[in-house]
């Protein structure tokens, strides 16, 4: 039986298969925009030709898409409408008030998912102890319909005050509405968010709302494919949190796919760094123009629980990663005075670096590489694409070195100085700003840039080991195959935690528990060992932000609740460097996280192949010849010192002087300063 | 002692340093207390060169950018060399280089050869630090000695020991202590850990490099500025603009005026026009005139030209001793910020004449605000609930202006509905933006917000103001555009239900089933409405 992940990017579709012994097979199609499942179908039967299998074959299926992602950036969400309480029907345009650019008075801000004039407050009020002060207005709600139907809606959200504590209205409101809008799909803000904070809340239920009727559709359209092509392996879908979900629910809760795309690396180059014996991973996913850094401590990627897609808050879990624009497209300027910037403008695929030769002018960080010979010479791009040495020069010298009065050579070796610099900020953001050492953790570098940066990343931020996975230009969708079954629940449950009364708290969490059951149930016999861990937002009384803290199981009772208590100010204690004086502690919200198991992949490496040896022209300082290796001719056991460049299909590993690279077992690349 | 980085070094320089007080500024709200800095984040981090001039600075509200030096050359005068690794100094007061009193600000010295190579430094607005009224700020306190504790750069940790007296002294002065001693924790934390980032980049890159690097930055932004200003046209242009009052009902407005030119790469910005300081709270202390001036500036100056030294080296600000934007000791200033607003729409003003391709219409600067105290019946404790409403941004030649924001030197977020009503005893009975309140145009202005709270205790006081409330002084319009609508303040009477207009400022005391009602006056508008 067959494991199969598909990961669709704006560019290229990923896709991986493991066989029953854990053998890989991958393969990377051009992706197809206009008809989505198209690509999709087209790398599941690449794969299944290579690896020999038939449709009947697949016994898991979990993909990864950028679809609900590229819907909210580029606006094309259906036509959705906001019910929540009268005389707050501005709670979307008017936000937090705050500016996102302080210093420029001139861009206008954005403009909410939803307009005004689709607004519709109606009577009815619950208090902040959840009880109605005030019914709900049925007629409002009514005539809010009506004016749906008038004006089109596609979808509605309910927001209502305070309905993390009593949904009563909320749900009230989505059973009028079902009637007299047959069809159109509802998002109660109960179900998706029950959290304090009401703006939140309203954005992240007006954006699951908006993407009902479109990733509803794309799914169905998957698994109609799928059908027709005899598969009936359970589709399965990657969430931003880190975990995947089956087709029905992504259905039901679209927006938990928004922020899915650098988790899988995450997830993909966590589980890479485990197999290959590293217990503590930051990811460096590094692609044509953003650079994805995530850490990972004792193997569990970080999770944060306030997140934003294109700037509207979403409220959902989501796996911590720090997206900053470096890319091998990156483009390299010096301004009027003199500074040298790297990055984030981007020349993209297309015109692309100047090397490319498609019309590209700017100098990029790719041309960087070809002038410094790390890439290019006799070797191609994946793709076949040759690079032009000479366009590249010319670049680098005319909007770096000229302005800088340096050597070409030296110009190249800024341009990367400062890329690496900047991604070594953001390794310090994911690492050190949180209390974490990065020297006890390995870097995994993976997309198709990041094996290219690996070794002077972590000589930037003093990390002694650099794992490149077998094949790092698809561990995203190798990272599909690696996650487990994921639904995260939570509660808004505000109490002092020394008046909490375990009773009541046991009551709450056996509620929270058979919603969880029933979600896992969903997953239709593809996964095995069901686990529940409990979470529990902590704070001091008087801070408004809650630090995270692991809450023992039920029934947790009293001693469970000091333990968590004594977890939150020992972190505390780690992140802040004190304890306030009064140290009273209130719960705000409890978390569960339901996962259970898929099999978890196994990198196995291809056989060895005969590939010829051969050398290029490289300056590190000066011009030397370095051994140019093939990944696939590489054997387990066999030492290599730097310098030296490794080719492959899907990536390029440079490995510098002072540095020496082992092929593992498992067919990882670790590579560790000399 | 210093070197000289290579430029590709002094960027990656820069950008470490930038980094480093944006850590310190997560370290500072995530563990704060008072909701003025944990929700709104009126708070900024920096770090400074050993004479404390300003090297980088976190970018939460520019309304506190760019004047911790003022307040650092204070503690640096006073201590001298008797400072030591693990010391921290906490500083407010007003004519020592501080804004108002509820603005604290906490500074720790960065040692390496056994000296100090570095300073780091947080500011941070308190909920209440004494004084007359809750809050301690109101437009209608009358000297310094009513605006609650003055600390005059002052020791508050003594080689890693804090000074017990002046905690003592500050929880038995202010109103709510936890929040006050909590966020000065957080304060320290963010100094520390800013210290802390200092000692490593010493250690990655050397003692040597990293001051070169601090001496370039300030050097690189003083020459990016200059060449900016001698880009502009050298005629001298000016503008002005009233506040409603001095605080007190019935009172004259107030006038700003600023003429600015460009004299040898140097923008000088002469207030000399502008009134001579009144007997209230609205008089501005000088280090709050120059982030006024120097955030209006920096919007003309376009993004790339970060906050530090530099910057100010090349601004000239001429406020008469004894005017309205810098007043004398010990003049009452606590409501400063309305003529902050005011003064920075009044230089936009200008600069949109000197430089007509960035005209723009004034946004509102009504700042509706308050600060009540009221005892929560739920839990029998005293909480002070404070708000701030936004209001309409101005429209541009392309595009209407912005509704519901908080312009120009602030960015204070609004305080969430569930947040008001969970953990004070009020009611929010709406919260939106008002129609037809942005000034009319080709572009019409920003709508300004309205709010409601409704009292749940038995009783609340305490004060609120709202500016721009006079018509005749309501956001500018810009070619032909109209004003915004100005703000309001009401009252709605629990018992009879009916409405009463409020001054624009004032102290407030309210029974159960009151209803504060304030409104943020909307965004001026761009062109004139009939034109095609």
């Amino acid at each position: 039986m067959q494991r199969i992940g598909i990961d669709v990017g704006g560019s290229f579709t990923d896709a991986v298969l493991l066989d029953p012994e854990g053998r890989a097979r991958i393969a990377k199609v051009p992706s197809t925009p206009a008809r989505i499942e198209a690509g999709f179908l087209a790398a599941l039967e690449a794969l299944l030709a290579g690896a020999g299998a038939r449709p009947d074959d697949v016994a898991y299926l979990a993909h990864g898409t950028t679809v609900a992602t590229n819907a909210i950036v580029t606006r094309g969400l259906a036509r959705t409408s906001l019910v929540t309480n009268a005389g707050f029907a501005d709670v979307l345009a008017i936000g937090t008030q705050m500016r996102r650019r302080v210093y420029d008075l001139w861009t206008p801000e954005p403009e909410p998912l939803v307009p005004r004039e689709r607004c519709h407050g109606v009577g009815g009020r619950i208090d902040a102890q959840g009880a109605e002060v005030e019914p709900l207005d049925e007629d409002a709600v009514r005539a809010a319909a009506a004016r749906m139907r008038a004006d089109g809606t596609e979808a509605v959200a309910v927001m209502g005050l305070f309905s993390f504590l009593n949904p009563a209205h909320e749900r009230r409101i989505g059973e009028l509405l079902a009637v007299d809008l047959p069809g159109v799909p509802i998002t109660l803000s109960s179900d998706v968010v029950p959290e304090f904070r009401e703006y939140p809340r309203a954005s992240t239920a007006v954006a699951n709302a908006a993407l009902l009727p479109l990733v509803g559709a794309y799914i169905g359209a998957v698994d109609g494919e799928l059908a027709a092509a005899g598969v009936a392996a359970p589709l399965h879908l990657m969430q931003s949190n880190g975990g995947v979900t089956p087709a029905a629910r992504a259905c039901e809760q679209p927006i938990a796919l928004a922020a899915s795309g650098p988790a899988a690396g995450v997830i993909g180059g966590a589980r890479l760094a485990a197999d290959a014996g590293e217990a503590n991973a930051i990811t460096f996913d590094m692609g044509g123009t953003t650079a994805d850094i995530g850490i990972a401590p004792g193997g569990a990627p970080q999770i944060r629980f306030d997140g934003d897609a294109a700037g509207t808050p979403i409220s959902l879990p989501q796996i911590d990663v720090l997206c900053i624009g470096a890319g091998g497209g990156s483009i390299a300027a010096v301004d009027a005075f003199g500074a040298l910037t790297v990055g984030p403008a981007s020349a993209g695929a297309d015109p692309g670096p100047a090397a490319y030769g498609k019309g590209g002018e700017r100098a990029t960080v790719t041309d960087a590489h070809v002038v410094l010979g790390t890439l290019g010479g006799e070797r191609r791009l994946a793709g076949g694409l040759a690079l032009d040495r000479g366009l590249a020069e010319a670049a680098v010298r005319r909007d770096v070195a000229d302005p800088l009065g340096l050597s070409v050579e030296e110009a190249a070796q800024a341009v990367l100085r400062i890329l690496n610099a900047n991604m070594a900020n953001a390794v310090r953001v994911m690492s050190v700003a949180r209390g974490l050492d990065p020297r006890a953790f390995a870097l995994v570098a993976i997309g198709g840039a990041g094996p290219m940066h690996g070794c002077q990343l972590a000589d930037e931020v003093g990390i002694p080991r650099v794992v490149v996975p077998r094949y790092p230009g698809v561990a995203a969708a190798w990272g599909l195959l690696a996650t487990d079954i994921r639904h995260d629940l939570r509660r808004t449950w505000r109490r002092p935690t020394t008046l909490i009364d375990p009773a009541e708290l046991d009551g709450e969490m056996a509620r929270m528990e058979d919603e969880a059951r029933a979600l896992l149930d969903r997953s239709g016999g593809v996964a095995t060992g069901e686990e529940l861990a409990w979470e529990v937002d902590m704070r001091y009384r008087g801070q408004a932000y809650n630090l995270t803290v692991p809450l023992p199981p039920r029934p947790t009772g009293a001693a469970g609740l000091a333990a968590a208590e004594a977890a939150f100010a020992a972190e505390h204690h780690r992140l802040y460097d004190y304890t306030p004086p009064v140290a009273e502690t209130e719960i705000v919200t409890i978390r569960l996280r339901a996962t259970a198991r898929t099999q978890p992949a196994r990198s196995e490496g291809g056989a060895p192949v005969d590939a010829p040896a051969g050398a290029q022209r490289v300056y590190d300082g000066a011009w030397a010849d370095w051994r140019v290796m093939a990944r696939d001719a590489l054997a387990p056991g066999t030492p290599l010192a730097g310098p030296a460049i490794i080719e492959q299909e899907d990536a390029t590993t440079v490995l510098h002087r002072g540095w020496t690279a082992a092929v593992q077992p498992g067919g990882a690349l670790v590579l560790e300063r000399a | 002692m210093s070197e000289r980085p290579d430029p590709v070094l002094q960027e990656i320089l820069a950008s470490a340093f930038r980094h480093i007080a944006e850590e310190m500024a997560v370290v500072e709200y995530r563990s704060s207390y008072s909701p003025i800095i944990r929700e709104m984040l009126d708070f900024n981090c920096g770090m400074f060169a050993a004479d404390g001039r300003a090297i980088a600075n976190s970018e939460q509200i520019p309304a506190q950018l760019g004047l911790m030096q003022f307040a650092l050359e204070a503690v640096i005068a006073k201590h001298g060399e008797r400072v030591h690794p693990g010391d921290a100094f906490i500083t407010n007061h007003p004519y020592m280089g501080g804004t108002h009193t509820p603005d604290l600000q906490v500074f720790t010295p960065v040692f390496a050869d056994g000296r100090v190579v570095a300073w780091t430094g947080s500011i941070a607005h308190h909920i209440d630090i004494g004084g007359r009224f809750p809050g301690t700020e109101s437009a209608q306190t009358t000297e310094l000695y009513q605006e609650g504790l003055i600390f005059p750069a002052i020791r508050l940790v003594d080689r890693g020991e804090r000074v017990g007296a002046v905690y003592e002294l500050v929880a038995a002065n202010v109103r709510d202590p936890a929040a006050t001693l909590g966020d000065l924790d957080a304060q320290i934390a963010s100094c520390r850990r800013g210290a802390l980032r200092i000692g490593e980049l010493v250690e990655r890159h050397g003692l040597g490099l990293v001051l070169g690097g601090m001496e370039a930055v300030v050097e690189q932004t003083a020459r990016r500025t200059e060449a900016l200003f001698r880009s502009w046209p050298e005629r001298a242009v000016e503008a002005e603009g009233f506040l409603d009052d001095i605080g007190f009902e019935g009172t004259d407005p107030v006038r700003i005026h600023a003429r600015l030119h460009v004299a040898d790469g140097t923008l000088v910005v002469d207030l000399a026009g502008s009134a001579a300081q009144v007997p209230s709270g609205m008089n501005v202390p000088i280090a709050s005139t120059h982030a006024a001036a120097y955030f209006a500036v920096r919007c003309f100056l376009g993004g790339d030209v970060p906050h530090n030294a530099g910057l100010a080296s090349r601004v000239r600000v001429v406020a008469p001793e004894g005017s309205l934007f810098n007043p004398v000791f010990p003049t009452a200033l606590s409501a400063r910020h309305l003529a902050v607003q005011r003064l920075t729409d009044v230089i936009i003003d200008a600069l949109s004449d000197l430089l007509p391709e960035h005209a723009i219409a004034g946004s509102q600067v009504s700042f509706p605000s308050f600060v009540l105290q009221a005892v929560d019946p739920r839990t029998g404790e005293l909480s002070l609930l404070v708000d701030i409403l936004g209001g309409g941004g101005g429209a541009r030649p392309g595009h209407r202006g912005d509704d519901g924001i908080d312009p120009y030197t602030s960015n204070c977020a609004i305080l969430p509905v569930e947040i008001a009503e969970l953990e004070y005893p009020f009611v929010v009975e709406r919260s939106e933006l008002i129609e037809g309140s942005g000034g009319a145009g080709r572009h019409r202005g920003g709508m300004g917000i309205r709010r409601d709270y409704r009292l749940l205790a038995d009783e609340a006081d305490g004060m609120y103001y709202v500016e721009q409330t006079d018509p005749r002084f309501g956001p500018r319009g810009r070619d032909g555009g109209g004003p915004g609508r100005p703000g309001r303040a009401a009252l709605r009477d629990g018992e009879t239900g009916a409405e009463r207009p409020l001054p624009g400022k004032g102290y407030l005391r309210i029974r159960r089933g009151d209803t504060l009602i304030l409104e943020g006056a909307g965004g001026g508008g761009y062109g004139d409405p009939a034109a095609p």
